[in-house]
Parts: C-alpha cells; structure tokens; sequence
C-alpha cells in the first residue's frame, strides 16, 4: 500500500519545469539589484547560455521522444507532448522577462555607470567613419551570403549561429528572394567604438553593423526587409545517459524516424517581416511553439564578453583570493612533502574559499618525487591550458607510470577533451577513455608511492572536476587521505576502469552503477528506522539536482516516520515538500549566488554517531544507474565538523537561499527584519579569517600575541 | 633508501578467468595484497566443447595479459609466476597457446597440474582462515569445485586423510550437459542426477570419517558468497549460513534462468555457473550438516604469491610435504600394501639419500619423490604380483598427490617403476620423454631405491641399522642383521651394477651379524 501511496504523480514536479525555475532564479540574480551592474549582465547572459543547452539537450530529447510515439507520462504525470507545450508556455514568459529585464533596467543602469549600448543610426560622426571602416575592412571580407532560389537549397543554418535573414528582388523582376547571412562566430559580437567626449565607453551590436551595409552585399538587387535570426538544434548528444531504459529501446526501434539536427527553436526579433517569417519557419519546420519572438537584441549570451571589458572593475565582485589550508603550508609556502601532511592526516579542501592550488601541487609534487611509481587521475572537464595536464604529461616524461581516465563525452566539449587527451598521450601517459556506455563521472586522483616499509597509496576525492578555473567559482569539496582501505578501494576502481578487472568488492567507497544506489537508499532507511523506534533522526543533503523517483520515495517514507530532512539543491528538484503526511519534515533551499553550488554533501545522523559522505553523483537516475561515480566518508572529526558547518551555515542563508513552496515556486525567507545572511560571503570571510590567524606576522594580532604572553 | 619488503606477483589463467594478485611480503613474513585484478575471459568453452583453445580467445587473453604486464611494471616486480590451468592444461594446442602468449606478451607461462593448482592454494589458506587449524584437528572437509574439476580433500587429526580429483566442474558440466539442455524442461534433474552419478563413490569413502567443518572454495563461491553475504565487502574469509545458502540453491532450481541474472545482477556466465556448483557443494553440506559454511576467497594468485614469498622468508605455519605422504600412506592403504616392508624400504631409502648427498648433488624436494616411490612402490601388487612395478606406476601417475607438479607426479612414478628387475632404458616412452634433467634425476632416485629394497628382499626385515661410509671413491653399506640375510645380499649384488652405472661407483655391503640373545 505504501508502495503505492508514493506513486502519486501529484507528490512529484516535472524535473524540465523546475530546472525552468532554476534558470528563473539566475534569472531574478541579474534583477537583483543589489548585485554588481556587471555580475547582473553576466547573470543575464547564464540565463541565455543555460537555455541554449537545455533546449538542445532536453527539449531535443522531448521532441525526439514524441517522434516516436512515445506516450509515457513522467513521474509527475506529463506525457511528452505536454512537457513540450509547458516548457514553451514558461520559456516563452522567462524570454520575454529577461529582454524586458535588459532593456528597461540593465540597459539603463549601464548607461548610466558610462558603458552605452549604440544603434549604428545614433552615432557621431567619429564613431560612423569608424564603424563603414570597421565593416569594409573587417567584417565584409568574412562574410559569405547565400540565397535561396531553384538551383540553390536552403543553406545548412549553424546551430547557435546568429543570422541574418533578408527578402531581395532583382530590381527588374517581381520575385522576392531569400537571402542569409551569418553573423561571423569568429569576430567579436560587442564592437567597441572611438569614446565620446565624456569618456564613455560605446558599443554596437555587430548585427545591426551588418543589417546598416547590407545593401553592399546584395549589388544589383533591392534589399525588401531584413531581421536577425537564430536556431538552435537537437544536439543528439548525451540522450542515452539521460533517459529510462524502455525509452532508449522505444527510440533504438524508430531510430529512422529521428530527426538528428532537426531545429528545435527558431528567435528572431519581434519586428521581423512576416514574409520573411514565413521563409523561416516552412524551411525550418518550426511551429508556434517553438518560434521566440523577442524585443531587443537576439542570444544574450554575447554579454559574457562585456564582463572583460577593462575599466569596470568596480561594477564586478571585489576580487576573492582562494586561501590555501595551512596544513599544507610551512613559512607560507609549501611544505617538504606534501605527502607528509597527508600522511599525518587526512586534509579537507572547499574550494573556492580554498585554493585549488594544493591539488595541483600534488599531482605536481608525485610528478617529481623519485620514489612515486604511479599516478593516475579522471579528468572529466579540464580547463584550456590545464596545469593538471601540464603536471601529468611532465610525470610521464620524467618515466612515472601515468595513467588518465578521460571522459570524452563531456557534454559539448568533446574536441576540447580530445586535443588535450592526445597532448598526454605523446607525453607517454596511458590514456584510457572509459567503459563503453558509462561516463566516468568519479573525480579521483591516486598516487603510488614506494616507501621504506611498503607501498603506500594517497588519494585525492573530490565532487568536482580538476579544472582550476571553474573552481574559483564552483562551490567544491575535496579530500587528501592516505587511508589504506581506500587506496585499495582507489586501485581497484581504476583497475575496472581501464579494464582490467570487474567491478570489485570495496572497503570504504560506494560506486555506481553498481552499490552506490542501494547504499544511499541503505543510510536513508537507517534514519527511517531510526525514527520509528522513537529516535532523532536527520538527513542533511546538498547536490544539484534531486530527480531520481526511488530516492524521493525513500525521503517521503523517512518524513512520514519523522526523520527531519533539509536538502540545499541548487537545480532541479522533483521531490515536492510541505505536503501533509508526506513530505512535512522536508525543507528544500536553493542557493544561487555569486559561485555556482556544486558540492555534494550527504549527512546523516545515525543515531548521534553522524556520518558525511562527498560524492560526485546527484541524486539522478544518470548518476546512480548510468555513470561511474563514487561516495567517500570524512572520517576526521575536524574534517566532519567543519562540512556540518558548511552545511548549517548555507541552510541559515538568508540572502542567495530561497525555499521551495509545494507549489513548485522558490521563495526566499523573511528575514523578519534582520540582516541579510549571506552564506559564500561568509564562507569567504571566515577563510580569510582562518588564513589571517595562521600569520602572526600581521600586527594586530603580533601585538595581541604579545601581550597575551 | 633500505626497503623492508619485497613485491610478488601470481597470475592465474583459469578456465573462466584471469587474475593477477600483487602483494607485498615485509621480511617478517607479513603479506598484504597491493592489487587484486579478475577479468572473465570464456577459454573454458572452447577447451571443453572442441578441445582446443580458438584464437580469438587467445587474442583476449593476451590483451588482458599485456594490461596486467603494465601493472607489474608499475610496481617494478620482478619476482613473479604465471601459471595456466584448466582450460589451457586440458586443451590440445596448449604448447601453441603458451608460446603465442610468451611471443605476444613477453609472460612465460607455466601449465600447472591440478595437484599443484591445489596444492599452492591450499597454502595460501592459513593466511585467510585463522582456524585452520584447529578446523583440520577437528575433521575438515574441503570442497573445491572449480570450472573443470572438483577436488575433495579431507584432514583429520591434522593431516590430510584423502584427496581426490573429480572432472565434474561447474563450467563442464554445463559444456557436457548442454546438448541435452535443449531437451529437457527440467534441467536441475538432469544437473543432480549427472553430478550424483560422479560422486556416488566418493560418499561411500567419505563416511567413514568424521568431517564437522566444511571449507567451499572453487569458482562459484565468489558467487554465491556474494548472494548469501551482505553486505558486499572484501573479506579474506566469508562465512555463510547453511540455511541462506539452502534458500540460494531453492531459488536457483526453481528460477529461470533470466530471472536469476535479472533479480541477483549476475552476468550471464556467473549465473551459468552458479546452479552447477550450489549442487556440488550442497551434496556435501547434507553428508554432515556443519553449523557454518567457510569461503575463504582465495585463487591460485594467493597461492603462488605465498609460495614466492616462502622462498624470500620464513613464513608461518607452512607444513606442505606433509600432505604429499600422509596421501601417499592412505593410499598404499588403500591397496593394501606390506606396511612394514615399505617402511623399511622407505627409511633405507632416506638413510642412503642423506649419505650419499655428495654423489647425487639432489634437493629435499627430489627426496620427497624418492620417498613417495618407496612408499608406494609395492602398490600395484594390489593388481597383479605379476609385473607389479607397472601397475605400481600406474598407481602413482593417477594418484592425487598434493603438490606435485606433473613433471614430479612422473618422476615418483618412475622411481616404483624400475625399482626391481627393469631397469630405465630408451625404449620405454615414457622415460625417454621425460625431459634430461629430470630423466637424469629419476636415474639417480631408481639407483638408490633399487639398494633400499634389496637390502629387505626377503621382506622380514633382517637388517635393523644401515651405515654408508664414502671413501676413496668407494661406497661401504654396513649393516647389522639378527640373521644372515643371503637373499639380501643377493639381490644388492644384482641391483648395484645400476647404481654404478649412474654415479659411477660399485656400492659395496659388508654385515655385521648381531649374535641372538
């Protein structure tokens, strides 16, 4: 009866409609005014890139499902085709909110701080010569115009490309033609122009640079009407991670029947002539639905560029130097071996507030020390001139045994992965790219080192990727251990994941696909069990997306039996809280701020003996079924404590926290009159706070010292 | 930098799979496993349906062999064995399969007897089962049903009682029996009544000993150790409970087949197997109902990985050649040999063996041959006083003996063959296809055996003290006899022109009569 009683669809939000909240709350970040002119533009353009992906990815894979006549409702009771026609309904109103957003109030503000958005037909007369330059010398010789007629087909329209579409006539003849052009991907969008007198800095938009010329293009003919466009397509990517089994057969069958690269999203300006239109949507077989009209200009995204621009910085984040922990250093600088400090103990690192420099130093250090045999590391995303991959290509040199599981199907950044991968291999690392069918998602790096009593193993676990520019922004945790168990535990994954063996039994980690799902259900059950019998019980988790419909079951049976539950998700949320003898004890916050949340935190209480777990997985179907992740214990007290305080400390957020109504909308709390709470802001200070004590040599607390003595 | 240990490594490929243990051994003769690695690779199959392994199954193995070959050299060992069984013993391209393995992958393989697969496992089991034992004090029953054979060994008070090979394995029965498969509905009959027919004599032997404790081990027991275990951790030594291990087999009879691999998460080869061998083990566990079932999870890799480490340092509790004649012993029982005879000539054996080291140059290890020889070397009398030294090898080529590779198995057997009126010669097949060296070592324990037993021709046993005196190149057997053995001194006359033959020296026996009281 239980069983069922959970199976209500009404108990459940339809994971593509909360992840349209999450992109809502990046959406309300740029609104907030509190938040630095730069950052709101910069938050504006996540808003855009975030919906490129999702409509490429999961809309694609919608709209591929009702291809194939594939009519399952989803746990919250949706088929396909009504997914599609909500997602339309909220997209439509988020687009309309952040054009309008950018025009009545960024647009505005940014004029004001003396950065001007210009059209071509509003500038001096310097700013004009230099723009008709600008275009001949610049921009004409890389563009490529092509037209529709007889003899000509519809030209393939890049995916995320900007366009511009234009009805021409041959100035003898009746017959209207099609004509596009792309706005060039490889010049900047945002064209900076000579200042005014007042020392302003003047942009244009590089569309309307090309519209203001484009009778140049097309000699001989009359130019009728002229809009930019844009599309994006199925990118047919990643959909075999993401979906239920019985689907992937379903599509396997009518694999003829999907349109691989079809267009899925057609915007253009709402000003746009409807014969032009009309050319549009036929070629591209774009319906209502799918056709965003939109004020202003078209991809936003374009406003990530502005952020570099020079001179703003004080419209930004005041600069946050990463802290390094001081067990690892010695005189402010790195101490004799790193591996010491992990041998002494094992070490916590939460980035950003600390330095991603000690994981480089690590695989840095293993690369050079004379007594390591082996290193080997996953790399899932890495940045463009990775240190990470520096240091290892120079262990392999130097004749280390280097090992590196690349994941190359990190979503769009294959040919990234794929030139990185191939500078290790002429290195002479052992690049290994995964099991077929399951991405590996684990973020592992293993040292093996010989020493004067035996081989000892140390081991770096972290929930994010080695990419040390995203952890200065993504909200990460790590752990330095030497712990045999789990360097056995270590070994033997990467032992399955280069093939060598099947999946092993492991001491002290759990992985998936293969134990990690039972083990979370396992130490949900224990707290439900726990507070049946009449004792306190508590779950405090914190991922990015909770989806997964057995785990939600688990949660909603450990709420009825009074286990008190606070999840921090900062994306998609299905499980649905508040509702009475269901999910009462369950309180749901997101936090969005300044760095992207991305740890994953799990805490339970177990009966006063509380356990911290840190994974890489979600709580999503993808992460416990279909990729190879890990979940590792923080056994040191102080390591323990200091991540139940990260935890309590971003559960008390009063500023970038909001909480989730059973109604799907995410509120954030009333301060009742009290100050706002900022939980990274925090984070950021007590870090500095920690550093600055371990300096005696600053003076105040010199003096303090001092006198104390 | 002094280092205080050493790093080994033991490779099995079985019928089924291949694994690779690391380990590190301190010089206290501490062991702990650095790597541990199994991969499934199906040579079994082939070996047990078309006798030969294909060369698509070689290709695999050698890719799985070139990855553990990295590993070694991650780890720079250098102190390493790599031993074939099973499959690759049994196929009939065996030599080809090792020599492509050692061209393609730079291993060399050696094929391993079972006794020898056995008996080095068996070695590795005190490290895993604390109370072991205790567990052989007490009568302990191990059933160790790999993929092509199951090996049942019994130990009371301490010492192995008997063991005996069975070719009923997991894999082959399912090989064997899959002709018939397609014609029966009830496959879990056809399985009992094929694996009751193999074990219906082995039953008869085991009641007459007392086996509380029973040991599983073999390639199911991983299996079925993970299905009656929670949760699953890396143990050395699991134990099940008989009653959960009952339950197992009741919903292996009864499921089908998919659903076995659907409800446990098995693959489909592990779930082939797993019925095969829970009716194996379970016609055991019914002989004597033991409150606990032990698995301990061992392979070959941990025996090979013990016996390296016992050549670097003192390890302990290791017994070893024990079993090999306390086995020997119950099966010269068995054919109801002379017992005192045989030990006369047993320790006459031993007594010139220690003499007469600097002639002969062999080890302790050839002297354990030598001894088995004289222990069973009367045992084919059983069959046929006439020509009885044939059958006697015969007795020994087929016996079980643990430990012995196979190369030793026929070196005992020889040293019974010519230990009365024939003597080697090249035109006996199977001495001259032994290889040189060990053609050259039989010769050496044959001469020596050939003196033992002429010194109790008569098998009254006159000669109650035996002395070698080596000298001026002269080889002086002084013995005291209570009455004049003529027939004894006959018969050494007879038998010393071999020995001189082989170490070029006349073996000369003087007596000293004892006067009767």
């Amino acid at each position: 009866m239980t069983k069922k009683l959970y199976k209500n669809h009404e108990l459940y939000f339809n994971r593509e409609l909360s992840w349209l909240e999450f992109n809502d709350r990046v959406l309300q970040e740029a609104r907030n005014k509190l938040n630095p002119l730069f950052e709101r533009l910069k938050f504006l353009s996540i808003v855009s890139s975030n919906l490129d992906e999702f409509f490429m990815v999961r809309v694609a894979s919608l709209k591929d499902q009702v291809n194939a006549g594939y009519h399952k409702p989803d746990i919250a009771g949706l088929t396909p085709q009504q997914q599609l026609q909500a997602i339309s309904d909220r997209a439509h109103k988020m687009v309309r909110e952040q054009s309008s957003l950018f025009r009545r109030s960024l647009l505005p503000a940014a004029a004001g701080k003396g950065l001007r958005f210009n059209v071509p037909g509003n500038l001096n007369s310097e700013q004009s010569l230099f723009l008709e330059n600008y275009f001949k010398e610049i921009i004409y010789p890389v563009l490529t115009p092509m037209a529709v007629d007889s003899s000509r087909p519809f030209p393939l329209i890049m995916n995320r490309s900007l366009n511009i579409g234009a009805i021409i006539k041959q100035k003898k003849s009746k017959a209207n033609i099609f004509a596009t052009v792309q706005v060039p991907s490889v010049l900047s969008r945002i064209i900076e122009l000579p200042g005014n007198d007042a020392g302003d800095h003047s942009v244009v938009l590089m569309e309307d640079v090309i519209i203001k010329y484009i009778r140049l293009l097309f000699t001989g003919y009359e130019v009728i009407c002229t809009s930019p466009y844009r599309i994006t397509r199925n990118a047919g990517l990643t959909l075999e991670e993401e979906e239920a089994e019985d689907l992937l057969m379903e599509i396997e069958k009518s694999l003829k029947k999907r349109k691989w690269g079809a267009a899925i999203r057609l915007e253009v300006d709402h000003e746009i002539d409807d014969r032009l239109l009309r050319v549009l949507k036929n070629a591209l077989e774009i319906s209502d639905e799918d056709l965003y009209r939109i004020t202003g200009p078209i991809d936003l995204t374009c406003l990530m560029r502005l952020y570099s621009l020079d001179g703003f910085r004080h419209l930004k984040y005041s600069s946050h130097i990463p802290q390094i922990p001081p067990e690892f250093l010695k005189d402010g600088e790195f101490g004799a071996s790193i591996f010491e400090t992990i041998s002494a103990k094992d070490v916590f690192v939460h980035h950003p507030f600390d330095s991603f420099e000690p994981v480089l130093e690590f695989v840095r250090t293993a690369a050079r020390d004379p007594d390591v045999l082996a290193i080997k590391q996953t790399l899932y995303r890495v940045s463009g001139d990775s240190p990470i991959v520096a240091a290892l290509a120079e262990a392999a040199e130097k004749g280390k045994q280097v090992t590196v599981l690349v994941e190359l199907k990190a979503r769009f950044d294959e040919e990234n992965n794929i030139n990185w991968a191939k500078r290790l291999e002429q290195a002479g690392c052992h690049v290994i790219y995964g099991l077929v069918g399951l991405k590996t998602h684990c973020k592992v790096i293993l040292v093996v080192r010989i020493e004067e009593d035996g081989i000892k193993r140390y081991i770096h676990l972290g929930t994010g990727n080695y990419n040390d520019i995203t952890a200065r922004f993504y909200t990460d945790m790590g752990l330095f251990t030497a712990n045999e168990q789990i360097g056995a535990d270590a070994s033997a994954i990467f032992n399955l994941l280069t093939g060598y063996s099947e999946p092993p039994d492991l001491y002290r980690l759990e992985f998936a696909p293969y134990t990690l799902r039972k083990a979370f259900l396992a130490l949900i059950d224990r707290e439900t069990e726990n507070a049946q019998c009449g004792r306190k019980a508590k779950i405090i988790a914190k991922m990015n997306s909770l989806v997964d419909g057995q785990i939600i079951e688990a949660l909603y049976k450990a709420s009825t039996a009074g286990v008190q539950i606070d999840l921090i998700i900062r994306g998609i949320c299905c499980l649905k809280p508040a509702i009475p003898d269901i999910s009462d004890n369950i309180n749901v916050v997101s936090i969005v701020g300044r760095f992207l949340e991305h740890s994953r935190v799990f805490y339970f209480y177990n009966d006063g003996a509380e356990e911290v777990y840190l994974s890489s997985a979600d709580w999503m179907p993808r992460n416990l079924d279909r990729r190879i992740e890990i979940l590792f214990p923080v056994e040191a007290l102080s390591n323990k404590k200091r991540i139940i305080d990260v935890l309590h400390i971003s559960l008390h957020d009063t500023s970038k926290a909001r909480m989730l109504g059973p109604d799907g909308k995410y509120r954030k709390r009333s301060m009742r009159g009290q100050k706002p709470f900022n939980s990274q802001d925090y984070l950021i200070s007590e870090g500095v706070l920690a550093a600055a004590a371990m300096h005696p040599a600053e003076p105040e607390i010199a003096a303090a010292t001092d006198r104390d003595l | 930098m002094k280092r205080k240990f050493f790093v080994l490594a033991g490779i099995e490929i079985s019928s089924h799979d291949i694994r690779m243990r690391i380990a590190q051994v301190s010089s206290d003769g501490e062991i702990k496993t650095v790597e541990s690695l199994r991969h499934a690779v199906q040579l079994g199959s082939d070996t047990f349906t078309s006798g030969k392994i294909s060369f698509q199954a070689l290709l695999e193995t050698c890719d799985i062999l070139k990855q553990y070959k990295h590993l070694l050299s991650e780890y720079r060992v250098k102190n390493y064995r790599a031993a074939a069984t099973g499959a690759i013993r049994e196929a009939v391209n065996r030599e080809y399969i090792v020599d492509q393995i050692k061209i393609k992958t730079g291993l060399a393989i050696e094929v391993m007897s079972n006794a020898e697969k056995r008996f080095l496992t068996y070695r590795a089991i005190p490290y895993v089962l604390p109370n072991y034992g205790k567990l052989k004090n007490e009568g302990l029953l191990i059933v160790d049903a790999g993929s092509a054979s199951t090996q049942i060994s019994c130990f009371c008070r301490g010492s192995l009682m008997h063991t005996q090979n069975l070719k009923v394995g997991s894999l082959r029965i399912r090989e064997v029996l899959s002709r018939l498969e397609t014609q029966t509905t009830d496959l879990k009959s056809l399985l009992k009544e094929y694996i009751d027919c193999h074990f219906d004599r082995t039953e008869v032997m085991l009641h007459k000993l007392i086996l509380p404790n029973l040991v599983i081990m073999g390639s199911g027991v991983r299996i079925i150790a993970g299905l009656c275990c929670n949760p699953k951790k890396p143990e050395n030594v699991k134990m099940i409970d008989p009653e959960s291990f009952i339950k197992l087999c009741r919903d292996a009879e009864n499921d089908s087949y998919g659903k076995i691999t659907r409800e446990k998460g098995l693959p489909a080869h592990e779930a082939l197997i797993l019925l095969p061998s829970l009716l194996i083990f379970r016609k055991f566990l019914e002989l004597n109902n033991p409150p606990v079932i032990y698995t301990p999870q061992l392979s070959l890799t941990d025996g090979i990985v013990v016996d390296l480490a016992g050549n670097l340092c003192r390890l302990r509790g290791q017994a070893g050649d024990n079993d090999a004649l306390s086995s020997s012993r119950r099966l010269a029982e068995k054919y109801c040999y002379d017992q005192k005879h045989s030990e006369f000539v047993e320790n006459a054996s031993i007594t010139l063996f220690n003499s007469l080291r600097k002639l002969h140059g062999l080890t302790d290890r050839h002297r354990l041959l030598l001894e088995i020889g004289a222990i069973l070397h009367d045992a084919g009398k059983y069959i046929s006083i006439k020509s009885h030294y044939q059958y006697s090898y015969q007795i020994i080529k087929s016996a079980e003996l643990p430990g012995l590779s196979m190369d030793e198995l026929e070196i005992a057997a020889s040293v019974a063959r010519y230990h009365s009126s024939k003597t080697p010669s090249a035109k006996d097949i199977s001495f001259s296809g032994m290889n040189p060296g060990d053609r050259l070592t039989a010769a050496k324990l044959i001469a020596i055996i050939r003196l033992a037993d002429a010194l109790d021709k008569s098998h009254k046993q006159k000669i109650s003290s035996i002395k070698v005196e080596t000298a001026n190149n002269e080889v002086i057997i002084k013995v005291d006899a209570a009455e004049k053995p003529l027939l004894e001194q006959w018969a050494f006359e007879s038998k010393a022109e071999f020995f001189k033959e082989v170490f070029g020296v006349a073996p000369v026996m003087k007596i000293k009569r004892e006067s009767a009281l």
